[in-house]
């Protein structure tokens, strides 16, 4: 299973990507986490599951969404106090639901 | 956290049209080739611009020192100082058009490669171009031909994209190899644009006797002015704050605008700090990252600190996870955290805190009390090492102190307002859950 975390310009999600990541090891699920930017997002939308927005581009997740249903990509956006506070646990919840759904 | 009508408002009503301009793509765009192509050329330059220029303004014998050191090799040491600020709007017209393309499903790459081409001929006279000198084009294709550069990144990309959906393109049958089918696709494009470009810069220089840039900076110049004004960047500070209160990356958005006035204003000081000139730009890029977006958007350095001292949890718990970022100007888990995203108390100091401490650095510039922006860091570099980088003076790091102590007084009431609510709630969850 691939994941990414989308920002503006890669630069939160890279830190929120490594505890997410650090979170599925723990708990032995085999999960990849990338971290990105929206504008990359689109040429490489394929290689991934699920695709997670951060709160400050929520605004663009009409746009992820129409691409991730040509890639069979689920979109969501993530919660802002999880995001905030880089909780890996919480973001990984959030992924695994996104999946069995 | 209670909703009152404003918030209700913001929430609803100015959200989506914020939100529908957030998302256009030609401003996307535009902001992408600043960002990610013109940036890094133009960081690499500065680096060389402050070689070159040492901060003899600091009366230290190691950069006196410096000063006579390079004297004799100054002019050796600017050459890639003068080709990355003297090819910005090079990279600019690539960069347009290959976000631009990159965003239709085009051939990004071609799309940037047609739209330089087509920039450098616009850029020159329509005359025997052996004669011309190289430096005579080189101030219009770096910050004077951005408004140009621009043009023809989205003029570049949109021909393509109608040769395309019109399948005006040479199409090679099924079984032919991929790259000669993207060379032989490109070609009509190709030939369509340099033809269409070249053109418009005979008809320009045949009748004004000036080339393409020329002539639109001219046009540009009265917006150029205005750009550089107070009231226009108070005016960028409070959209750019409006749009983080309903969640939206403003400065992302701003920029995209503003960024082409942004860079005239910078490369003209640059240059006129190599000449030895006054400066004559005030509202540049580092004039809101450096100046007043300290600790990110918003000025919310004060803020970390204050949440780390805070009585209130959650907002101790966002200030650990705050800090490092702030250390470098990133400041999400602050916004999103406290939040400070559609809360009614932070809301004001959250947009007067910026819209101050503008007011107190464009009177410092203006005043000449702090030597105007020549560099721009990446908006990255922490507070004090880049107002000294950004001015090339020690002035530049009090004007930042100045502006942190201002910001922090107008947070503080606010702040304890909103913690004193915060407190309350969670001694009722604490007790809810006994």
């Amino acid at each position: 299973m691939k994941a990414i975390i989308l920002c503006s310009w890669g630069a939160t999600s890279s830190s929120l990507a490594k505890n997410v990541n650090d979170a599925a090891k723990k708990r032995n699920i085999d999960l990849e986490v990338d971290a990105g930017s929206t504008i990359d997002f689109k040429k490489k939308a394929s290689e991934y599951d699920v695709a997670l927005l951060e709160p400050q581009v929520r605004h663009l997740k009409n746009e992820i969404e129409e691409i991730g249903k040509k890639h069979n990509v689920k979109v969501d956006i993530i919660d802002m106090q999880a995001f905030a506070t880089f909780d890996g646990e919480k973001v990984l919840d959030q992924i695994l639901s996104l999946i069995d759904k | 956290m209670k909703n009152n009508s404003l918030m209700d408002w913001m929430e609803n009503k100015l959200m989506p049209v914020l939100a529908k301009i957030a998302q256009n793509v030609y401003l996307q765009s535009i902001r992408d080739a600043f960002a990610i192509f013109a940036l890094p050329v133009i960081v690499t330059g500065a680096l060389f611009l402050i070689v070159a220029n040492p901060p003899v303004s600091i009366e230290w014998g190691f950069i006196q020192a410096w000063a006579r050191a390079i004297e004799p090799i100054q002019g050796q040491i600017l050459i890639p100082f003068q080709l990355t600020f003297g090819l910005m709007s090079l990279m600019v017209a690539f960069g347009t058009a290959y976000s631009l393309a990159s965003r239709w499903d085009l051939d990004d790459t071609i799309a940037g490669i047609i739209s330089m081409l087509s920039f450098l001929i616009v850029s020159f006279p329509a005359t025997d171009i052996t004669q011309v000198p190289f430096g005579d084009v080189l101030d219009y294709l770096g910050g004077q031909g951005l408004f140009v550069a621009i043009i023809v990144g989205i003029v570049t990309a949109w021909i393509m994209r109608l040769f395309t959906q019109k399948g005006l393109v040479l199409e090679m049958p099924a079984g032919v190899p991929p790259y000669v089918t993207r060379t032989f696709r490109s070609l009509v494009p190709f030939f369509v644009t340099t033809i269409l470009f070249w053109a418009i810069e005979w008809i320009v220089w045949s009748n004004f006797n000036v080339t393409l840039p020329q002539l639109v900076l001219d046009l540009f110049k009265p917006l150029v002015a205005v750009s550089d004004s107070y009231p226009a960047a108070l005016a960028q500070i409070v959209l750019m704050m409006l749009l983080w209160s309903v969640g939206i990356h403003g400065m992302n958005v701003v920029s995209s605008v503003a960024y082409p006035f942004w860079m005239t204003q910078l490369a003209a000081n640059a240059k006129a700090a190599v000449a030895g000139e006054a400066l004559p730009g005030i509202v540049t890029e580092p004039f809101f990252h450096m100046f007043v977006h300290i600790g990110g958007s918003g000025i919310t350095w004060p803020l970390v600190i204050m949440f780390l001292m805070s009585k209130s949890q959650q907002l101790k718990n966002i200030g650990k996870t705050s800090l490092i970022p702030a250390v470098f100007n990133i400041n999400e888990p602050v916004i999103f955290g406290a939040p400070l995203v559609l809360n009614p108390i932070m809301f004001i100091p959250f947009i007067l805190a910026p819209a101050v401490t503008t007011t107190i650095t464009y009177i410092a510039f203006a005043t000449n009390f702090v030597p105007r922006t020549i560099i721009q860091p990446p908006f990255t570099v922490p507070v004090f090492l880049g107002g000294i980088i950004s001015t090339g003076s020690w002035r530049g790091a009090l004007l930042q102190l100045i502006n942190l102590i201002v910001a922090a007084i107008i947070y503080y009431p606010f702040f304890k307002t909103y913690e004193k609510q915060l407190v309350k709630n969670e001694m009722e969850a604490l007790k809810d859950n006994k």
